[in-house]
């Protein structure tokens, strides 16, 4: 146990942060649309070609194939030098990629790996129905063998970005009568490239059309997609979620200390909400944002304990259950206190991703999307803790 | 003592709350697009035509002389459906007006022939309605003539055509939003604390909107607890979900009896009456959010879309915390009003 980076980690370091300095835009990101799609696509593309996409990637893909810890360097630099959000190729680059590289056959990591690091491709999850959310394995969409083809019926919502992406990772169910786990097949859709395919865009509350209802009508897709064997999907999908609940909000997890300066330094410039002195004098204020700084250092000690633990056995630990269920809440509970420092001017919606207003709203999804705060404890409480299951 | 409504009280919510379930419910907003306000239209006549705007006035000032805990039980309905802010903001301009001597304005907002919207102070210099100056903001003022503007020291009420109104985006998006300068010369009628405490009045009435607004909430989620199914069971099925929903009701019990009893003591000019309304309002509020908030987790992935009803509540219920002067001054004037354990007697700390 020791808080010391080598040397080579410092060296690492310094490059990065250099980098940085004089690569991040100044431009601020547009917070939606395609002029968001293309902004993301060109960050993407401007990481890459500076030799700091996929950092902890292997080399044969296009990435640098260095640490994990390293890739956190990289992060902690990135929040610092508040580089943009990384947006619309969250998922290809977090999610999908180190899927890819765990269940894909060659073929496929060899075509998909290399553009999703050039910022090429962007990825959206086609796992949620109307009727399969939390329980994901509930899901209906279907599909059949026909000749090379899987055809390929029904729907998918709450599919973020589908109006922007190249391509979707999706779960179809492929033999209605096995049990439901089984039943599953994972398998590529190539958006843009294929006929069938109704997207249409759904409004968040808090203003952005997000995310999608998809629908898919005798939607042909080649079996070379399938990601695993035929009604294998369900393995799949869990052999990854490490990833999605470990290791892939550590950016934002980190950024999260950003949020609360932000709001320490709106304390000191403005009164407490009928108060006469500046909200950082008042006693309340003071300590709850004590708390969330407390909280923000905790969730940086727990990156670095899940860094160490996938520095060690190679994956990330069953710690990421709580370390999203934890994010989620934090990021509640800081835009929280942001509401009630605002006093009055909370009327004001404020632009999207400033201020406080919007993204107090828009962090109510931190509980829900990628499972929610239910089902994260569920999984915990049984699949950790030992507990009995329910159902 | 009886802390439950009357029968006749029971009449007259059911008539008001079908009347908004038919004309005003809160799924009119899902038919708005972007940019669509939620601007007083025909019902302002017909609210004012049903006597809304004159409850618990005089009847010697153009009212039907009942009681504060009329207009209760009316904002708990108004809150419920999250219905337009023209109707308090018309039963609080009405009774200014009237109690300012101004008998033709008095009318014609009973009758509904004009719209009040309701400013608050706000800003680094907020407003006061003694030294008529500083920052406001108003909502609802598209479509309005009028704005209140109530604080500890009395009430206002301002002719809008005589501020610089300047648009802002309001949180709840169906609400129009304008921040000015109180300027001394839009003041058309004005009630000093010490003729009437339009405060209590006013923190109150939002305390009521709250409270229908937190059992709205919990409503909503139990019914889509019992009808949602995921792993082939309900979701209310599951202790996270219904023992969530438990909590919803406890809120709601203690930000309706506590509004009802300070409401009562109010009415009844009782010594701890400050005391208890500043303890309901600190309640309502919190209960209104936390339900919000708690229904949103209930419903899931179609909690966070616009057109779903689900937002609106959550929205609401910041936009009211604001209007009842915000929960921290309740919080400070609790502590600074004798009176918590005054009924009870003293009270020996380690005893
Ligand atoms: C902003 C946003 C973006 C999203 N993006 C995507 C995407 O790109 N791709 C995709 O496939 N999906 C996406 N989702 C969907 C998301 O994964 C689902 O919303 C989530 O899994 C919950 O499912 P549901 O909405 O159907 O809610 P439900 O599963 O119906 O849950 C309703 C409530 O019941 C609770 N509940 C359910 N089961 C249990 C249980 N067993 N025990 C206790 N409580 C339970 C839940 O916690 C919740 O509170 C997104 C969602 C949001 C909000």
């Amino acid at each position: 146990m020791d808080l010391t980076f080598t040397t080579e980690e410092k060296n690492f370091r310094d490059q990065v942060a250099t980098w940085l300095r004089e690569n991040v835009t100044k431009e601020e990101r547009p917070p939606e649309g395609i002029e968001a799609a293309d902004f993301d696509r060109a960050w993407q593309k401007k990481q890459f070609d500076g030799g700091w996409a996929g950092i902890a990637w292997p080399k044969e893909y296009g990435g640098r194939g260095l640490s994990p810890l390293q890739q956190l360097i990289w992060h902690e630099e990135y929040v610092k030098a508040r580089a943009p959000y990384i947006g619309m190729c969250f998922l290809a680059v977090n999610q999908v990629g180190p899927k890819l590289m765990l269940e894909a056959n060659a073929e496929q990591r060899a075509f998909h790996l290399p553009s999703i690091l050039r910022g090429e491709s962007l990825w959206c999850q086609g796992y949620s129905e109307p009727g399969a959310g939390s329980d994901l394995a509930g899901l209906r969409t279907k599909a059949v063998v026909e000749g090379d083809e899987l055809v390929i019926n029904g729907q998918k919502v709450w599919t973020s970005y589908a109006q922007y992406c190249d391509y979707q990772e999706m779960l179809v169910r492929t033999d209605p009568s096995a049990p439901k786990h089984k039943g599953i097949t994972f398998v590529i859709v190539d958006l843009k490239n294929t006929k069938g395919i109704d997207i249409r865009p759904l409004e968040l509350m808090s203003g952005g059309k997000h995310f999608s209802e998809v629908f898919y009508d005798d939607v042909r897709v080649p079996l070379a997609n399938v990601v695993g064997s035929l009604n294998d999907g369900w393995k799949v999908t869990v052999a990854s979620l490490a990833f999605e609940r470990g290791t892939a909000f550590m950016a934002e997890q980190i950024d999260m200390a950003n949020k609360v300066e932000g709001l320490i330094q709106y304390a000191k410039e403005h009164p407490a909400p009928g108060g006469r002195k500046n909200a950082i004098e008042d006693d309340e204020f003071r300590r709850r944002l004590a708390i969330l700084r407390a909280e923000v250092a905790a969730m940086r000690a727990m990156s670095l304990a899940s860094v160490s633990r996938i520095q060690r056995e190679g994956k990330p630990g069953p710690e990421g259950s709580l370390t999203r269920l934890f994010f989620g809440q934090l990021t509640q509970s800081i835009w929280r206190t942001g509401m009630d420092l605002l006093g009055p001017e909370r009327l004001e919606l404020s632009p999207m991703a400033q201020g406080i207003t919007h993204p107090y709203l828009r962090t109510f999804c931190n509980t829900i999307s990628g499972g929610s705060a239910q089902i994260q404890r569920e999984v915990y409480a049984t699949r950790v803790l030992g507990m009995p299951k329910t159902r | 003592m009886d802390l439950l409504p009357s029968p006749t009280q029971i009449d007259t919510i059911d008539a008001i709350a079908s009347y908004l379930r038919e004309k005003l419910p809160v799924a009119r907003y899902q038919a708005f697009s972007y940019d669509t306000l939620d601007t007083p239209g025909g019902a302002l006549k017909e609210v004012a035509a049903l006597g809304w705007f004159g409850f618990a006035l005089d009847e010697a000032l153009g009212g039907s002389g009942g009681a504060l805990t009329d207009e209760m039980l009316m904002m708990r309905e108004v809150g419920r459906h999250v219905a337009p802010l023209w109707i308090p903001g018309g039963v609080l301009g009405a009774r200014i007006a009237a109690l300012a001597g101004k008998q033709e304005l008095a009318a014609a907002l009973l009758e509904g022939r004009a719209s009040v919207a309701i400013a608050t102070a706000s800003g680094e210099r907020p407003a006061s309605t003694t030294t008529r100056s500083g920052r406001i903001h108003v909502i609802g003022a598209e479509r309005a003539q009028y704005a209140v503007l109530v604080d500890v020291e009395g009430a206002l009420l301002l002719d809008l055509s005589r501020l610089r109104l300047q648009p802002a985006p309001c949180i709840e998006r169906q609400l129009s939003l304008h921040h000015a300068e109180l300027a001394d010369g839009s003041v058309v009628a004005a009630v000093p604390v010490a003729k009437d405490n339009l405060f209590v009045r006013q923190t109150i009435l939002m305390a009521a909107m709250q409270a229908g607004n937190c059992e709205a909430t919990r409503d909503m989620a139990v019914e889509y607890a019992k009808v949602r199914e995921q792993f082939g069971r309900p979701i209310g099925s599951f202790q996270a979900i219904s023992h969530m929903c438990v909590d919803m009701a406890l809120r709601c019990e203690q930000a309706w009896t506590q509004l009802s009893y300070a409401c009562l003591a109010f009415e009844e000019g009782a010594p701890d009456a400050a005391f208890q309304v500043a303890a309901a309002a600190v309640l309502a509020n919190r209960s209104a959010i936390d339900n919000a908030r708690a229904n949103l987790q209930v419903h899931g992935g179609i909690g966070m879309t616009q057109a779903h009803d689900v937002n609106y509540f959550l929205k609401r219920s910041h936009v009211v915390e604001t209007l009842t002067g915000g929960s921290f001054m309740h919080l400070d004037a609790i502590m600074e009003t004798a009176g918590a354990t005054q009924n009870a007697g003293p009270m020996v700390v380690g005893a």
